[in-house]
């Protein structure tokens, strides 16, 4: 077992290095510059010598190599830099971004899987029958949805239409709420986008729940248990929903790294400020440190998500160690 | 196993935490956020608040940290004065200055400013914090205000409050890209500040018509009325500028009453959701140009005829109506806007298909067996450059592709994200840095109409003065004319050169213009119905939060 923790460790070292590397070197690939962002938008009327001085004041006169040593230096003492866009250090943009994303990705991943899982194992239990057949037209059809459009329906008929729900935002701006009355309002604005994100993406662990199921459904151990003479809900309950949920527990860990990703269109479509959209707006912008910074926390949440996948496996599935 | 179960109903549990904690949010739906039928009563009494969306983050909204030249230069301008401002038709305007005098060369600026000014902290706003405002920005990295200023060669000072601006040579936009521009900002508080770094710091003392206090990054910006604001209190009590990401929903939200005003034009198929109460659109002509821009200098776009036939092929009347619903002024081939008080009549649209195609046959561009004509030798191909982020202007490169096609030249058409196009078109934003493209769709924002004189900067071939000309064109006399326009002071002489240089261009076709997209802005008018029309630029400007600001 130490020695399956170590290797695994070593594994995930490499790929953090490799990541870190191309964190640096990809977005200086992209064509273009920061220069907008760092001079403004009349950065045409600059003359030459305004413009070397302000990419010297950035360090970005200096070679690659030396600019990849200074970030390496930076990271080892913590410092993910300094947004060239935002003009604010980039740990404390994400310290900002990360609880709402976490907030709306996480409860959406939460929903989704628990959605999928219960209806994945009701639609194999009853598989053929109309129950199944309804819920796989309805979780393919929601999986066909484009999210922007979902999220736009969503807001014409919740927000204007029945004026139940807030249009943007991940709070109120205006009255200035506090303890309960806040909590209650961000609870509010997270509603659409949440449901909008559920929506979208159930239909993956529906599936993937129901194939685990037909197949565990066709094992001999189920048929074991039948023949024992068990209840038919003991025998899904009890025997088989356990052992199908492997696959929909490695999907889950996966997309829990993932989520500080964010959603970058449910993010714009409600003006939720997650990291998404702030990522997505950097690569327009080609802020190399926030780029930098913002994909290394993403990367270092999925390898955590990863880890925990490959050391929980053992523990949830015996046999993955044996086999070794 | 048991444990397996006991995990999963631990997730379980969390969705019904969370549902449980969503379920009463349900409650309060039956009193969704205040609309503005609650200050609708409001009649003369100022408005207590009104919130106008934004579309993107505007940084700490001092003068070296607002991102866009529209919206956040616009809200800066609220914090902080300037000595003079421009009025509706784009006339400046004394504001902290009380009266500006020119000398008869254009060359000296002797500004007296208004007595008893004072800075939110309370502290007298004096001729001090002018020349410092004028040097920091020099000794800044940020690009906005600093040309302007680059010819001020002395600033003096008399008592505390005249002052006497030199330039090293006449500049007779000066008033207008100078003094209505360069934000004063308080000496006392930016003096300790390194210029660098002046991007970074974070201030919010100004003298202008309200004070900003709270300026949460991407998420909103709140501003309380300057009770002591030198021309008085403004109509408004405070300005809450929430930002949302997405159009759609900004206007979604103008419906719901969550926002009262945006400061994006109301997209052509939704004015008439909005011409009714409670809502109001405000209309006028918008400054911001959408061109097909050449690389002057790669063939064939270097030869007249080629881009005079690409200007007759394209019927700029149809792309108006077509992308815009007709909320929009065809351009004329001249670059000035013809709204513009500096535009010759006699520049009209042109749109002549059977003229095209002679011009090209009378080159020698005869069509090839698929209709794409051949030109010394070389098909008439080109990829036609667009954002990928601008739908209207994608759907006007499919347009134009279509048209091109008409009389026999093949266009493919490449959209790219912004920053990718522009270092192809206009690599670093430095002219002298070449250039690598056929053919491009662009435009350029309201305030270079704002001063027709800047139209040279498009045309000239030195790439210090023609800091905009992307297609790289050269001519002597357009050379020549955009020197004069330079220091030429007379109005009607400047008037009369502007108009030699639109003709030429107009001739010459460097870039063909197509249209204007016209200012439609809708606004909850039983909220505040004070909003005025800035020429070019629209509602959302200073003019619009303060009665007596450019009168």
């Amino acid at each position: 077992m130490t020695r399956f923790i170590g290797g695994k460790l070593a594994q995930y070292g490499l790929v953090l290095f490799l990541t870190v590397t191309l964190n640096f070197l990809l977005p200086r690939a992209m064509p273009g510059s920061p220069l907008s962002f760092l001079a403004g938008e009349e950065v045409g009327t600059l003359t030459t010598q305004e413009r070397e001085r302000l990419l010297r004041e950035v360090g970005l006169d200096r070679p690659l190599h030396e600019q990849y040593v200074s970030y390496l230096g930076d990271l080892a003492r913590g410092d993910l830099g300094y947004s060239y866009q935002r003009q604010r250090p980039i740990g404390e943009v994400l310290v900002e971004r990360i609880p709402w994303t976490l907030l709306l990705t996480g409860l959406a991943l939460l929903l989704s899987t628990g959605l999928g899982l219960v209806f994945g194992a009701i639609a194999a239990w009853r598989r053929g029958t109309r129950t199944d057949f309804a819920s796989l037209a309805v979780f393919i059809f929601l999986e066909s949805l484009p999210g922007f459009w979902l999220a736009m329906i969503l807001i014409a008929v919740f927000a204007v239409e029945l004026r139940l729900l807030p249009t943007f935002g991940a709070r109120d701006l205006y009255a200035g709420l506090t303890g309960i009355a806040y909590w209650l309002d961000v609870a509010r604005h997270l509603v659409l986008p949440v449901t909008t994100l559920t929506l979208i993406t159930v239909s993956a662990t529906f599936l993937t729940m129901r194939a685990s199921m037909l197949a565990i459904l066709g094992s001999e151990f189920v048929m074991v248990a039948r023949g024992k003479g068990l209840s038919e809900r003991a025998v899904v309950f009890r025997h088989a929903v356990p052992n199908a949920i492997l696959p929909v527990a490695t999907v889950f860990l996966l997309n829990l790294g993932q989520a500080v990703a964010g959603a970058t269109v449910i993010e714009t479509v409600f003006s939720y400020p997650g990291v998404g959209r702030l990522m997505y707006e950097a690569v327009l912008a080609r802020d190399y440190p926030m780029l930098q910074g913002g994909f290394l926390v993403i990367t270092v949440s999925v390898l955590i998500g990863n880890m925990i996948a490959d050391l929980a496996y053992p523990i949830l599935d015996p046999r993955v160690v044996r086999r070794d | 196993m048991d444990r397996r179960i006991a995990s999963w109903l631990a997730v379980l549990a969390g969705i019904g935490i969370v549902v449980g904690a969503c379920a009463p949010a349900a409650a309060p739906a039956a009193t969704p956020a205040p609309t503005s039928a609650a200050t609708a009563a409001a009649t003369k009494a100022p408005v207590a608040s009104m919130r106008i969306a934004i579309l993107a983050d505007e940084g700490t909204l001092t003068p070296f940290s607002y991102k866009f030249g529209y919206p956040g230069q616009q809200m800066m301008y609220l914090t902080y004065d300037t000595l003079m401002v421009l009025d509706a038709d784009n006339t400046p305007k004394p504001l902290l200055a009380k009266e500006v005098k020119t000398s008869s060369d254009g060359a000296t600026y002797d500004v007296t400013l208004r007595s008893g000014v004072k800075w939110h902290d309370g502290r007298p706003l004096t001729n001090a914090d002018v020349k410092f405002s004028f040097e920091f920005i020099t000794a800044g990295t940020r690009a906005a205000f600093r040309t302007p200023i680059r010819t001020v060669t002395s600033i003096t000072l008399a008592g505390t409050e005249g002052l006497q601006i030199k330039l090293s040579a006449p500049n007779p936009s000066f008033a207008v890209r100078a003094l209505a521009a360069v934000p004063i900002i308080p000496k006392h508080i930016w003096e300790g500040v390194e210029p660098a770094k002046q991007g970074e710091f974070k201030a919010t003392v100004g003298s202008g018509p309200y004070k900003l206090v709270e300026a949460t990054p991407d998420t909103v910006y709140r501003m309380q009325a300057n009770a002591d604001y030198h021309l008085g209190a403004p109509p408004v009590n405070e300005l809450i500028w929430p930002v949302i990401k997405d159009q759609n929903t900004a206007f979604q939200a103008l419906r719901t009453g969550e926002v009262h005003a945006i400061i994006r034009e109301v997209p052509p198929e939704q004015i008439s959701q909005f011409s009714a109460a409670p809502f109001k659109i405000a209309r006028g002509p918008g400054f911001a140009s959408t061109m097909l821009q050449f690389n002057d200098t790669r063939a064939p776009w270097n030869r007249k005829e080629v881009r005079q036939a690409v200007d007759q092929a394209i019927d700029k009347k149809k792309l108006a109506d077509t992308l815009l619903l007709g909320n929009a002024t065809v351009a004329t081939p001249g670059f000035i806007h013809p709204n513009s008080p500096f535009h010759d009549p006699s520049v009209t649209a042109r749109f002549d298909v059977a003229r095209a195609k002679a011009l090209l046959d009378g080159i020698g561009a005869r069509p090839g067996a698929d209709g794409i004509r051949v030109l010394d030798g070389k098909p008439m191909t080109a990829a036609l450059l667009t954002y990928s982020n601008n739908p209207i202007r994608l759907r006007a490169a499919e347009l134009i592709q279509g048209m091109l096609k008409d009389v026999g030249i093949g266009i493919t058409i490449r959209s790219l994200d912004t920053n990718a196009l522009d270092a192809l078109v206009w690599p670093e934003f430095d002219v002298s840095k070449g250039r690598d493209y056929d053919l491009s769709m662009w435009g350029w924002s309201a305030p270079v109409q704002v001063d027709a004189a800047r139209v040279l900067e498009f045309v000239h071939s030195d790439t210090k003065i023609g800091t905009g000309n992307i297609g790289g064109y050269k001519n002597a006399q357009a050379d020549e004319l955009g020197n004069q326009i330079a220091v030429t002071a007379d109005e009607a002489k400047r008037k009369s050169l502007i108009q030699q240089l639109e003709k030429l261009i107009a001739e010459e076709v460097p870039f063909t213009m197509l249209y204007f997209q016209d200012g439609v802005f809708a606004y909850r008018a039983e909220t505040y119905d004070g909003w005025v029309f800035q020429k070019g630029l629209g509602i959302i400007t200073k003019l619009s939060f303060h009665p007596a600001i450019g009168k």
